[in-house]
């Protein structure tokens, strides 16, 4: 039974598929290869042509059974012998494709004679071979010497032609490879993310790559409106707030800044509000474009990683779940940590299903319902709060005249900004009485997080219509009258500079909120003091539901103020910083996340939502509400949008008629069913193809299990078969037995081959 | 390069590049980071055999940052290593970290993290291997009635043929799915 065999050093064979030897092959070559050792019962040793032309020994693997009675080989070592078919049936060369296949399982079949199957390659093919197997070389699994032997042979078998051409190539591939990896990092910080996610992994780098892409949104804003908005403004050098207009900002106020300062008239060929009006269009337009491509970008990316994710969560828990990058002490403690829990959760959810007593449930559910009306009180209040406060502002305090004019000036701005520091901290504190599971947990905590920033946005925009209209009537009211109340209305100017107020006291709750609760706790972490109470989680959800709100204030104050683009990039890389520098000292990964790239659309959506509130509250204040007589590029008109249809008036008649034609209901109304049932019967395709891909990956799942199963147990029978019917069966019936059981081999070889993406 | 004595000699940079997945520059700054390990010990000069004969000893080179805090290092140098003494030369070294890198396939990844899991070195993942892993991934965290359990399903996941331990074949089918293999199955240097 000790069988010399061509594929194997240590004949062991166990009588499965899986012979492999129990010692590591690796064998002892000098330096010039001249000795082999090996450590066989049977040497037979192979003739002597082993030397070739420079009288080296080629590596070689001892005991080829060539001529060797090749049938008894093949079934009474119960190994596998593929290479005796091919030798003894074909002894032609076996092709470059053959060798590198067997170079790859020689890991488990034992080394490979690799010189012998290259002496014997046809002189045409020789070449050809010589350069594919030399390309391939390091995605060989052989030991590194013997690969070097190789490589050595081969290159002093080739042509320095292709020798050069192979390299020539290789160069170009991996640069090629090289690139498209970087690809998505060109660009700033990118040293920083690359920082962030070594040690806190991909989750939390997640944020800030979500930070990068808004700063280049913001940029790309700030640039276009200065550019086309702004710069002729200043050019001409004309401002065109009237006279009167004060603002909380001082001389500020007065400046390109705000709307105020821009002319209604045309500068040379230039028409100015016009521009205006078009370019904060477009920018809108712009922004709903670059966030739908990127979602369907990441959406059509993710959707390669997220067919088979959680087939064997035990297994890659156990085999991939180690990340060997990390490399230090802190970062493998919480790899080590977190590898704890969620294998523990997993045990945890397999082993028991809910199983909660009556009584447990119904107090569970009063909990929650509990919880839930004090959320919907709280975002109720808040909501009025801010209402409140923006109409009125009684000061009975007995306080300084400039604190009293600080606080009235900035109201709003510091009720939003209070609101926001204390109410997603009681939205994270009260979840934790419901007993959620720990994803459903972050779920809800998002949700309720997004629904408190939506609403105070919508309250904010309320008031400042209530703003709007009020100066309006102000205006109205008292032109009738002698005296007048306000001198000029300049209503865009005030919600600017509220918008503007909101934004920089924004920033400096972020600022605050961070020193306060991160750095004082981590000083007095480190200080030794409480040293139980342990850092802060950094906890990616409400961080991007912070920044996604800064966002849409910038949107909403874009028409009013065309540089809050500008300074909407500025808060962000102060933002970024301020929360890298926190994050590397003061804080720690967070114990449950979401899969990475879910979560990078699911924060692409909320900020479409988003955008979508601004942009139609935008567009509803362009179309229904009366631009201020006083100030601003629209004082000419009666509402904003007349200022396209004032020029698009100059087009001919025909053009004019097909435009109102289409916006009659005729139209319109049939328009909008074509587009329901579309959205309609895209729905039922796309139920019906999830159908069908259920079922095929159910189809998957059997033949993976039940279908592999029969085959293993078919080809044991099969192995088992000549032993059991004793070595009297014809060498035909063998070689069968061989053959077939070779397909079966290279079967599940190439479908594990072939199953990589 | 402007030194006079070459660390390698062109036909051994081009053998390297053809064996790993490295460029020459990153093999010569692999280079230092070896000679950094025992300075004493490897030469500057390793155009000779030393790339094959000169050892470095198995408790320095794990005092790496690479790997020191890497639960399988031993096991890692001993996979690399000749005779599964855990004592690198400099290519088994090379070896080491090019099948840590970045670029290399999934394939070659798949066949050397089998031979780190595999402890008893028999061509097998068998029960007490798939228990020393998860020891060696988990240290106390789990109890022994835990890590029964999460070895049975394992074993029930991946274990095709129902021979009760998991054969490459097996753990190959199991490794193309796993979503993060090949970030996890990476270490930079």
């Amino acid at each position: 039974m000790d069988e010399s065999h061509p594929l194997l050093t240590n004949t062991q064979g166990q009588g499965s598929l899986r012979a492999a030897p129990s010692a590591p092959d690796y064998q002892a070559f000098d330096n010039q290869g001249l000795v082999l050792e090996t450590d066989l019962t049977e040497t037979n040793t192979l003739p002597s042509d082993d030397r070739d032309d420079r009288g080296v020994d080629i590596g070689t693997v001892p005991g080829g059974a060539q001529q060797a009675d090749i049938s008894t080989a093949a079934c009474e070592a119960d190994t596998v012998s593929i290479v005796t078919i091919g030798e003894e049936q074909e002894k032609v060369a076996l092709g470059g494709e053959e060798i590198l296949f067997r170079l790859r399982l020689a890991h488990i079949y034992g080394d490979l004679d690799w010189a012998n199957h290259l002496r014997r390659l046809n002189d045409k093919s020789r070449e050809d071979v010589h350069v594919q197997i030399l390309d391939k070389l390091r995605e060989q699994p052989i030991s590194i010497h013997q690969k070097i032997r190789l490589s050595r042979y081969l290159r002093d078998r080739m042509d320095t032609t292709s020798v050069s051409s192979l390299t020539s190539q290789q160069a170009r591939k991996r640069q090629k490879s090289r690139r498209s990896k970087f690809k998505p990092s060109v660009g700033i910080w990118n040293g920083n993310i690359g920082t962030i996610s070594a040690y806190f992994g991909s989750h939390v780098a997640s944020y800030f790559v979500f930070l990068k892409f808004l700063v280049y949104l913001d940029v790309l804003m700030a640039l276009l409106l200065f550019g086309l908005v702004t710069l002729p403004q200043i050019l001409s050098n004309n401002n065109a707030a009237p006279e009167g207009l004060s603002g909380d900002f001082g001389v500020v106020s007065t400046s390109v800044i705000f709307f105020g300062a821009y002319s209604d008239t045309k500068w040379g060929f230039y028409d100015r509000p016009l521009a205006f009006f078009l370019t904060w269009a477009a920018v809108n337009v712009l922004c709903f474009l670059v966030i739908v491509s990127s979602m369907y970008i990441r959406y059509s990316l993710s959707k390669r990683v997220e067919t088979s994710e959680d087939e064997f969560p035990f297994s890659t828990t156990v085999f991939s779940s180690w990340d060997h990058a990390l490399t230090k002490p802190e970062g493998a403690g919480l790899r080590t940590n977190v590898i704890i829990t969620n294998t523990k959760e997993m045990v945890r959810e397999e082993r028991s299903p809910d199983k909660s007593t009556c009584c447990q449930s119904t107090g569970q559910f009063v909990i929650r319902a509990v919880v839930n009306m004090l959320v919907v009180a709280v975002l109720g209040g808040s909501g009025y709060l801010i209402y409140l406060v923006a109409d009125t502002w009684d000061s009975s305090l007995d306080i300084p005249r400039w604190l009293d004019d600080l606080l009235r000036t900035y109201k709003l701005p510091l009720v939003v900004a209070a609101l926001k520091m204390f109410v997603p901290l009681i939205f994270d504190q009260v979840i934790r009485l419901e007993g959620y599971a720990p994803r459903t947990e972050l779920k809800v905590t998002i949700a309720r997080t997004a629904l408190f920033y939506l609403a105070s946005l919508v309250v904010f925009l309320l008031s400042m219509y209530e703003v709007s209209t009020q100066c309006i009537r102000d205006v109205n009211v008292t032109a009738s009258t002698a005296t007048k109340n306000r001198a000029v209305c300049c209503w865009e100017n005030e919600v600017g500079e509220e918008v503007v107020k909101v934004v920089l006291i924004d920033l400096g709750q972020i600022l605050l909120t961070t020193l306060l609760f991160d750095f004082l706790r981590a000083a007095v972490i480190k200080c030794g003091a409480f040293t139980s109470l342990g850092y802060r989680e950094f906890t990616v959800a409400s961080e991007v539901l912070d920044v996604i709100y800064g966002q849409s204030l910038v949107w909403l104050g874009l028409f009013f103020s065309p540089l809050l683009a500008a300074m909407g990039v500025v808060k962000l890389v102060i933002v970024f910083y301020f929360r890298y520098v926190t994050a590397r000292m003061c804080k720690v990964p967070p114990r449950t996340f979401f899969r990475a790239s879910r979560s990078g659309n699911f924060f692409m959506f909320i900020l479409l939502i988003n955008f979508f509130v601004c942009f139609f509250t935008m567009a509803y204040a362009v179309i229904e509400l009366k631009p201020s007589t006083d100030c601003g590029p629209f004082k000419a008109e009666d509402h904003v949008f007349e200022i396209l249809t004032s020029r698009v008036g100059d087009l001919p008649t025909w053009i004019r008629d097909v435009i109102v034609y289409v916006s009659t209901p005729a139209i319109v109304i049939p328009v909008i069913l074509f587009l329901l049932l579309g959205v309609l019967y895209f729905k039922a395709k796309s139920a019906s193809y999830t159908r069908v891909i259920d079922k095929l990956r159910e189809q998957l799942r059997f033949e993976r299990r039940v279908e592999k199963r029969e085959v293993f147990a078919r080809a044991r029978i099969i192995y088992a078969g000549p032993q059991v019917s004793g070595t009297g069966s014809s060498p035909r019936q063998r070689q069968m037995t061989t053959v077939s059981s070779r397909t079966s081999i290279t079967d599940t070889a190439t479908t594990s081959s072939l199953s990589h993406p | 390069m402007g030194n006079k004595i070459s660390t390698f000699t062109p036909e051994q940079l081009e053998a390297y590049e053809d064996c790993t997945f490295f460029t020459s520059k990153e093999i010569l700054h692999i280079f230092s980071r070896y000679q950094a390990l025992a300075p004493d010990k490897v030469p500057y000069d390793m155009t000779g055999k030393e790339a094959q004969t000169v050892r470095i000893a198995h408790d320095v080179i794990l005092t790496m940052p690479e790997l020191k805090e890497n639960p399988f290092k031993d096991q890692i140098c001993k996979v690399f290593s000749e005779e599964g003494s855990g004592h690198m030369t400099f290519e088994e070294f090379l070896d080491m970290f090019s099948v840590f890198s970045e670029a290399a396939s999934r394939d070659i990844k798949s066949v050397y993290a089998f031979k780190i899991y595999d402890w008893d070195g028999d061509g097998n993942l068998n029960r007490s291997d798939l228990e020393a892993t998860l020891l060696k991934l988990t240290q106390d965290g789990l109890t022994q009635d835990e890590k029964n359990f999460v070895v049975d399903k394992v074993l029930e996941e991946a274990d095709l043929d129902d021979d009760g331990m998991l054969s490459y074949v097996e753990f190959e089918h199991v490794i193309s799915r796993a979503p993060d293999f090949l970030n996890t199955f990476h270490v930079r240097i």
